[in-house]
């Protein structure tokens, strides 16, 4: 791999992996549609840009794949072949090779050769064959040629208009715009044929942009254009090895090749087929590239003009030209050679000489130079390094305990009297400006690290593609709210999850289409994946209209392991049986299948989720499906807390897992088989006191408070001794400390800029039920 | 940084050594300066439940939360009031960082590695382990420890797990 800078192949592996990402999704849209124009214009432009960056960063394994799945939309585009399902699926291995590509790209690694077997399949659909018969390719029309091909009968004289097939319309601008690129560096180039130290650098980049150029051209389906440019490249190619005579003749002869597909182009962008004849150039090129020189022979020092005025003659566009090539050759003063007698313009265009099939490029185009098309507009936005906003974001941490301090201070202050009442008044002013700013600020900074959900939605559709061809379900996922924005590393850590429950959903929660059938659904089961903002939080929710959970079964299972007496089943409302579902181990699946059925998701995805200080819970209706609600904080670094005091020592507890607090009375307490409850209007709340929690000296420390604190509707009151306030704290991993589990989940800095432990409640609630199975 | 300071006379030939001395239980050790990232008073420790008995709390340095061990505890020293001179030795050890209690710090000490040798077997009443070598320097005797043996995640591990089962 040809070294650069390490930016721009940073640059290269966000941008494209952002457009495969998108290009993943989009594919899957497609296949609902396989003929939308709209949608096989976008997919082929993401692709088209992604080979084009890595031609630049000659990374050949990566364009061989990318240009074979290019070529194979190409043909869909052009109504050659449509995307079946087959297709897809090759396409689909094609992204998947580019995107474990890109993955060896940021580990340095070489690229994996593409699967040879892939590349012939996309190729073959790239050149229109496929195994069914295209159902809509009209053939009589002039667009249905397949592109490998050369396009028929030439075109009569003169110009003619330019006539594409419906899906083509809106790509001429782009593709045009391409030529235009593309020929103006291929100009760029050919200037620097005539220098004797560059020559052969200049000719191997002309050849890498020929490729380019005949890839645009192909596009139109313009056979002479199509000549040209396999001419252009092959003499390109030769350009290096030929004689210094030859390439006297040749150097010129490019250029005009250049001009005249120049005009060709602008012909194009008026919806013209330019008529003006280029058989003579053509084949006078291909002889000097045997190494033979031409009747016809430019002077010393003659330019692109030059030669085009002696091969093709200046006859406008509009003229026909049969003939006037000929004469035109005559009147070049330069040479007093004869123009040769078989100089016919017209056939020569389509003679079978050259054939474009080359033109469906083989891979060398790797040195593509900066052909970085797509890049965003760039006003607007910058790409920050990630390490950059963490360093940020932990300022802002610090910046928000130091004016928790200051506010300590200040009020430590006023109560002492210790100043004047002016100097308190302004010292409260300037801290609660403080406090104001430290709060925009830590705003600010937290949006620069939110990114929308779809980041991660957008891959799903295909996630439930495959899952569709695996359980042989009919699966619609309908997503809502993929715009709703989260921390970037919310959105890292609900990755995992989201996956478990969907394939849960696929798997076990909807019905094959025969059963749904028989149960008076449609055949097509929807998933609706649904993101949408309560506050500070982000409610996300997994619906499916299946069969529902089965409680009978999962309290059965529950039962066999002892996690509730069979006697009490009966009593236990649905949510609690549901909750076995999110218990390690706990699986009902008779099977263990590809997808599922270990008994691993569910508890993964309760542990991941309350990683993330989230809530979540299940609902199920039998017949009607089943509902998965994730409650998670839009960001996982601050959270409010309330402070409480045990002892002498303070501690954390977050606000969002705190129902109420309580102070309850003697009578209120009582202890059931050696563990304490209260009873909290008609319920029964497990309590755990906070005094033996941290091993603080026994009695002595009086904990009147009943935090009753909830996660995923367990709930226990953590008896304190006193509460403190109510403080944003900025979560701090206790790591090397050497402490494993406990119920400290983390640690501050307190406004007086002492440490406190944060309270795990989840910890905590395990720890109570823990005792209760005791 | 702090590897074994015995070994390095026996290979390269004197050098000088810069090291920071202080005491724990009326012994002199010392640990390379350059080990050293700071040394504060004693402040508010705060306790964490379930950690290992060595370590004594965890402090706030600038925003970072820190383990403090003491040394009495990890020597297996009788534990002492702290006083006025009780001072928190911070050190990198192996990329972390973390403190610890020592009765006094003495001073910055420059001495050549010749009169550095290797820990006898029973130089004092701590584990030889933990020791780098020994310094005769006049009338004192350092001990010159090894922190990476004394605090490094093996052995800061091993003391977690050992917790751990006893639980």
């Amino acid at each position: 791999m040809a070294s650069f800078d390490p930016q721009i192949v940073q640059d290269f592996l966000t941008e494209s992996g952002e457009l495969l990402s998108q290009l993943e999704s989009d594919l899957v849209t497609l296949e609902q549609d396989p003929g939308d124009p709209e949608m096989l214009n976008q997919v082929f432009r993401a692709l088209h840009t992604i080979k084009g960056s890595a031609s630049f960063l000659s990374l050949g394994n990566l364009v061989k794949i990318a240009h074979a799945a290019e070529s194979a939309l190409n043909a869909a585009r052009n109504r050659v072949v449509v995307i079946d399902r087959e297709a897809m699926d090759a396409l689909l291995r094609g992204v998947d090779l580019i995107k474990e590509q890109m993955g060896q790209l940021a580990q340095d690694e070489p690229l994996t050769e593409p699967d040879a077997g892939l590349v012939a399949a996309l190729a073959a659909l790239g050149e229109g064959r496929q195994k069914r018969p295209v159902p809509n390719a009209d053939a009589s029309s002039p667009t249905a040629q397949t592109p490998g091909r050369p396009a028929g009968p030439a075109l009569a004289d003169g110009d003619t208009a330019l006539v594409l097939g419906e899906g083509k319309k809106d790509l001429i601008e782009y593709l045009i715009g391409d030529l235009d690129e593309s020929l103006a560096k291929a100009k760029a180039q050919a200037d620097r044929l005539f220098d004797a130290a560059d020559f052969r650098d200049a000719a191997s980049q002309l050849f890498d942009l020929a490729d380019a150029i005949a890839r645009s051209v192909d596009f139109f389906e313009v056979a002479p254009m199509t000549r040209l440019c396999v001419c252009l490249r092959n003499a390109a190619q030769a350009f290096g090895e030929a004689p210094a005579e030859v390439r006297a003749q040749l150097a010129p002869r490019l250029g005009a090749i250049l001009l005249l597909l120049t005009s060709k182009t602008e012909a194009l962008r008026r919806g013209v087929i330019c008529g003006r004849p280029s058989g003579t150039l053509v084949e006078r090129v291909e002889r000097l590239i045997s190494g033979e020189l031409p009747d016809a022979r430019l002077p010393a020092g003659a330019t692109g003009q030059d030669a085009l005025a002696l091969d093709v003659g200046t006859a406008p566009m509009s003229v026909p030209p049969k003939g006037a090539a000929a004469t035109m050759d005559e009147p070049d003063p330069a040479t007093r050679d004869h123009p040769a007698p078989v100089v016919i313009p017209e056939p020569a265009d389509s003679a079978p000489g050259a054939s474009p099939a080359a033109a469906p490029i083989d891979a060398r185009a790797e040195k593509e130079p900066s052909k970085r098309s797509g890049v965003p507009g760039g006003e607007h936005t910058i790409r920050v390094e990630v390490n950059r906003l963490e360093a940020l974001m932990n300022l802002v941490g610090e910046l928000v305990l130091q004016k928790n301090r200051i506010a300590a201070i200040t009020r430590r202050h006023g109560a002492a009297g210790a100043a004047t009442q002016e100097s308190r008044e302004q010292m409260s002013l300037a801290a609660s400006g403080l406090d104001r700013v430290t709060a925009d600020i830590q705003v600010a900074v937290m949006r620069t690290r939110m990114q929308p959900l779809e980041k991660l939605f957008s891959k799903y559709p295909r996630l439930i593609r495959d899952l569709c061809g695996k359980t042989g379900k009919k699966i619609e996922l309908v997503i809502e709210g993929g715009e709703t924005e989260v921390d970037k590393s919310v959105i890292e850590e609900l990755g995992d999850p989201l996956v478990h429950l969907l394939r849960n959903a696929a798997d076990h929660g909807l019905e094959l289409p025969t059963e749904r059938v028989s149960s008076g659904k449609g055949e097509t089961g929807t998933i609706t994946l649904r993101a949408s903002h309560e506050g500070s939080h982000v409610q996300l929710l997994i619906i499916d209209d299946g069969r529902g959970l089965n409680r009978e079964r999962i309290a059965a299972k529950g039962v066999e392991r002892g996690l509730v007496r069979a006697e009490d089943v009966a009593n236990l409302p649905d949510e609690e049986v549901f909750r076995f579902i999110f218990l390690p181990g706990f699986s009902t699946a008779d099977k263990v299948s590809d997808l599922s059925g270990r008994g691993v998701g569910m508890d993964v995805v309760r542990t991941n989720i309350e990683k993330l200080k989230g809530l979540i819970s299940l609902s199920s209706q039998p017949g009607k499906g089943t509902t998965v609600a994730i409650t998670i904080p839009l960001t996982v670094a601050i959270l409010p807390a309330m402070m409480v005091g045990v002892g002498d020592e303070v501690y954390a507890v977050p606000l969002n897992n705190i129902l109420e607090i309580v102070r309850p009375d003697a009578a209120s307490i009582s202890s059931i088989g050696g563990r304490s409850v209260m009873r909290l209007r008609d319920s029964v709340l497990p309590l755990i006191s906070a005094a033996d929690l941290f091993e603080l000296p026994e009695g002595g420390v009086q904990t009147p408070f009943a935090v009753v604190l909830s996660m995923n509707n367990s709930r226990v009151g953590l008896l304190v001794t006193r509460l403190i306030g109510q403080q944003e704290i900025v979560i701090k991993p206790l790591d090397g400390v050497g402490a494993r589990g406990g119920a400290a989940g983390g640690a501050t800095v307190r406004d007086d800029g002492g440490v406190s432990l944060i309270i795990d409640v989840a910890e905590l609630i395990r720890m109570a039920q823990g005792r209760a199975g005791a | 940084m702090s590897h074994p300071i015995g070994q390095q006379t026996s290979s390269a030939g004197p050098t000088q050594l810069q090291l920071v001395t202080f005491e724990v239980a009326g012994e002199e050790f010392a640990v390379d300066i350059l080990a050293v990232q700071e040394i504060n008073r004693m402040m508010d420790l705060t306790r964490v439940p379930q950690s290992p008995p060595e370590v004594e709390g965890v402090i706030n340095l600038r925003g970072k939360i820190i383990p403090v061990l003491d040394l009495r505890k990890r020597f297996g020293f009788p534990p002492a009031e702290r006083g006025e001179d009780t001072r928190i030795v911070v050190v990198e050890v192996q990329g972390r960082v973390l403190g610890f209690l020592v009765d006094k710090v003495h001073e910055v000490l420059r001495i050549s590695s010749e009169i550095v040798e290797p820990a006898p077997a029973m130089v004092c009443s701590i584990n030889a382990d933990f020791i780098a070598g020994v310094g005769k320097l006049n009338d004192r005797l350092l001990i010159l420890l090894d922190l990476q043996k004394l605090f490094g995640a093996a052995s800061l591990g091993a003391a977690a797990s050992a917790v751990a089962a006893a639980a």
